[in-house]
């Protein structure tokens, strides 16, 4: 008996798996037939690119020393980077629902065993390897350029580390900004305001340490609590990652210089944190780990509840 | 395939069904109160005025909605509790239900394939009958409604359910496709559980041998079979004749007197074939009537009839 139960599950999670992978092969061929699309994406994120190092390059003349070991060209390339794949991402799946709809598509899939879970999720991947490639041809090669990259192989696989953390974590923010528009129909705003306030929030645009010195929180700078928001610290390391020559700058009292030749003190020392080394025994990485976890819980539940809802209200079809 | 759990295919008990927005939560009833049985195997045509719900029933039976009260449970499952079940055991085909129209046919078909864990030979072997494989390699944003509607067919088909549930499905369909149509579903479905809407009544008068009719407001008029429908009607045989001239009441009366008048023709109504042997006697043989032509009734009538509110006109 149990074991017919567990060979069911089985049977079910790779039927699942298998929808997954036929929704996400549906979206990149559907995605990859816009060229002209494609193209305007690229332009637009050179564009980014270019704007953003001029305004770190001028903010860099007036800055005074920060204790961080980037320079904010450095700054704003990599987050110029960040967003390019996670807004893209989160914009292009923010639509899935709505572009099912208005095509009349959802009421075949959802029919045919396809949840809208599923078309959010592999619709989130597919835009993940399409931004990625955006992001690999635009914005990779001025960051070699500039020198900005892991220094050693260990620190290429802390950033891969920190790149799934984000990817999660939007993969549970996005789930719920786009099962929203299962019940209300024009979102549009509302996921413009989320994708900004994530960003804003992330250090995107401000260092998370610009208000340390003004803002205390049980006597703790803003930053030590900014830094458990799971974008902001993937941000943070993957700058800290891209500029310090060795994974021991994140823990360190006498640091010396960056690459961007700028004196720091160590991550711990600004964001009290405990982290190691970013690999998966560092118990900072853990902790962001089971903080996505519950997150994706809520997330798929909270997704889960909004599909009951709009098939109940009948508003599953409606644009 | 799964094991049928229940005789019925389909038990629906005091089914109802509301649309609400956030911005209504009292919302609209579309299905009032409905409830039916349908044994395995059987075809049956769900027809009704616009508006009364029969779109809205298949939607809930197909599990795209969920109902807001009633018990139903398709193939022996709940309805709400086994939805995922019932999906793998349904399939559901309509005009508002479409495909990605960016991906060719082939793209289309192999997406369905692998969601639904089914092959491909069900849709093929449908397309081929259709003399539509050429367009395999064709993006769907190319095609016709005619076209369109084979690929919704080819989808609905693929994975060899034991209930089909057909909405509109001929629609646009031009006479020729929809005869290949009939008759496919007709010899390679007369063994699975049909759900037809059709406004075509030669459709349903060839594809169904029962009738459930929905009135508005969302509630069951009646189920009954095609014959017992036809029985309702006070009349058997219809004869259409084409006059000479035209001819004042009083002159057709002469000639029998159960009648309606339709454009430049006479249809004259009879009970019995013998009744009809007797008004083509006379018609014929009265110099009034260049032509005529007899038939037996058939769904057609009644719709027409019931479409113009007029089922005893002419008694």
């Amino acid at each position: 008996m149990e074991i017919s139960i567990g060979i069911d599950l089985v049977r079910k999670i790779i039927h699942q798996i298998r929808i997954l992978v036929a929704v996400t092969k549906r979206s990149l061929i559907v995605d990859f037939r816009y060229k002209f699309q494609l193209g305007v994406e690229a332009a637009w994120t050179a564009i980014n690119v270019i704007v953003f190092v001029l305004l770190g390059a001028a903010w860099q003349e007036t800055a005074d020393s920060t204790n961080l070991p980037y320079s904010m060209v450095t700054f704003f390339i990599v987050a110029t980077g960040f967003f390019t794949v996670f807004s893209g991402v989160m914009e292009t799946t923010v639509t899935a629902i709505s572009e099912e709809n208005q095509l009349g598509t959802m009421g075949f899939l959802v029919t045919n065993s396809v949840s809208p879970i599923a078309i959010i999720i592999g619709r989130y991947i597919s835009a993940t390897v399409r931004w990625g490639i955006i992001m690999i041809t635009i914005v990779i090669p001025p960051l070699i350029i500039k020198g900005v990259y892991p220094s050693n192989l260990q620190m290429l696989g802390s950033t891969l580390i920190i790149f799934l953390i984000a990817w999660l974590f939007m993969l549970g923010f996005t789930l719920i900004l786009t099962s929203i528009a299962l019940i209300f129909k024009k979102t549009t705003t509302l996921n413009r305001v989320g994708i900004y306030i994530v960003r804003f929030a992330s250090g995107a645009f401000i260092p998370i340490t610009s208000f340390d010195n003004s803002v205390l929180i049980f006597g703790k700078p803003l930053s030590n609590y900014l830094i458990w928001f799971p974008p902001a610290f993937a941000l943070e390391a993957f700058r800290w990652l891209f500029t310090i020559n060795t994974i021991n700058g994140l823990n360190c009292s006498d640091c010396g210089l960056s690459k961007d030749n700028l004196s720091y003190k160590g991550f711990n020392s600004i964001f009290g944190t405990n982290t190691t080394d970013l690999t998966f025994g560092d118990p900072m990485i853990q902790k962001m780990f089971l903080i996505i976890l519950l997150f994706l819980v809520i997330s798929l539940l909270l997704a889960e509840k909004l599909t009951t809802i709009s098939r109940k209200w009948g508003t599953i079809e409606f644009y | 395939m799964i094991k049928i759990r229940s005789s019925y295919a389909i038990e629906v008990e005091n089914l109802k069904k509301i649309f609400r927005t956030p911005g209504d939560r009292e919302g609209t009833t579309i299905l009032s109160d409905v409830t039916f049985d349908l044994p395995a195997g059987s075809s049956v045509a769900v027809t009704g005025e616009n508006g009364s719900g029969k779109t809205t029933l298949l939607k809930v039976l197909a599990t795209l909605y969920l109902p807001d009260s009633g018990n139903c449970r398709i193939l022996g499952m709940d309805l709400v509790k086994e939805a995922r079940s019932i999906r793998e055991n349904v399939s559901f085909v309509s005009p508002g239900l479409d495909f990605q129209r960016k991906l060719t046919l082939n793209e289309n078909l192999t997406f369905f394939a692998k969601v639904q864990n089914s092959s491909l030979e069900n849709a093929y072997r449908f397309l081929e009958s259709m003399e539509l494989t050429f367009k395999l390699d064709d993006r769907t944003e190319t095609f016709s409604e005619g076209q369109k509607a084979i690929t919704r067919l080819a989808i609905g088909l693929m994975k060899d359910s034991d209930i089909l549930f057909l909405d509109e499905v001929t629609l646009g369909l031009d006479v020729n496709r929809k005869e290949q149509v009939i008759n496919y579903i007709k010899s390679e479905l007369n063994h699975k559980t049909i759900l037809i809407i059709d406004h075509d009544s030669t459709v349903i008068d060839r594809l169904c041998d029962t009738i459930l009719i929905l009135k508005s407001g969302g509630y069951v008029d009646r189920m009954l079979s095609i014959k017992e429908l036809l029985a309702t009607l006070p009349y058997s045989h219809e004869i259409t004749a084409v006059p000479i001239r035209i001819l004042n009441e009083r002159e057709i009366k002469q000639l029998w007197p159960h009648f309606t008048k339709t454009g430049g023709t006479i249809k004259f109504h009879a009970k019995t074939r013998s009744e009809a042997q007797i008004i083509n006697t006379r018609i014929l043989s009265s110099g009034f009537i260049s032509r005529a032509e007899t038939k037996i009734v058939d769904l057609n009538d009644y719709a027409i009839r019931i479409s113009q509110n007029s089922l005893n006109e002419g008694f």
